[in-house]
């Protein structure tokens, strides 16, 4: 992936909801107009 | 000298042995209560990922890797994956962003940017993925001579 934050050419968009007891973050490379990329994580307690 | 427990008949012995570990089942750190545990699943199924993030995978998913850790109070969702650009706003507002995402320019806002992720799920990025080590480095360590 390769320091994806100090890559001018790449398009990273992210949230996060955060909760009591409750998690949920997201990041979208967009880099590809083709094919986009989800990283996401879930907490739950 | 014969053991004691050779004089005793072996009902006796039995009852002995099993009073000993039914003692130590209730003294030991469960206080006597059911231990229940959870192991994560070595391979999650789209339906684990569905029901335990809570989320509902888009059509267009591919090259997904997941951790999908059920817990027993905690529960947690590692996931990757990649998908066609026209899924992804109907992706997000299923899963609970319903506003656009911004960009990202904070290492602190990459989930998982501190937590070791990837030795739970190797396709993970490692934290010198996402930025450049010298970034995340403290001015007090640098201006150590």
């Amino acid at each position: 992936m390769g320091q994806a934050l100090e890559d001018p050419t790449r398009l990273l968009f992210g949230a996060e909801v955060n909760e009591p007891g409750f998690y949920r973050a997201i990041a979208v490379d967009k880099t590809d107009p083709e094919l986009h990329l989800v990283y996401l994580v879930h907490h739950e307690a | 000298m014969r053991p004691i427990t050779s004089r005793l008949p072996k009902f006796v012995v039995a009852f002995l042995v099993g009073s000993l570990i039914g003692c130590r089942a209730i003294l030991g750190p469960s206080q006597g209560a059911p231990i229940v545990t959870t192991t994560p699943k070595p391979t999650p199924t789209i339906s684990d990922i569905e029901k335990y993030a809570r989320l509902t995978m888009p059509a267009s998913a591919r090259d997904i890797h997941a951790y999908v850790d059920p817990g027993f109070l905690d529960s947690i969702v590692i996931l990757t994956f990649k998908l066609a650009p026209e899924d992804l706003p109907a992706f997000l507002a299923d899963a609970g962003y319903p506003d656009p995402l911004q960009p990202v320019w904070n290492p602190l806002a990459i989930p998982g940017y501190y937590d070791n992720f990837r030795k739970l799920l190797p396709a993970w990025p490692s934290r010198a993925d996402w930025v450049k080590p010298s970034r995340t480095r403290h001015a007090s360590c640098s201006a150590q001579r």
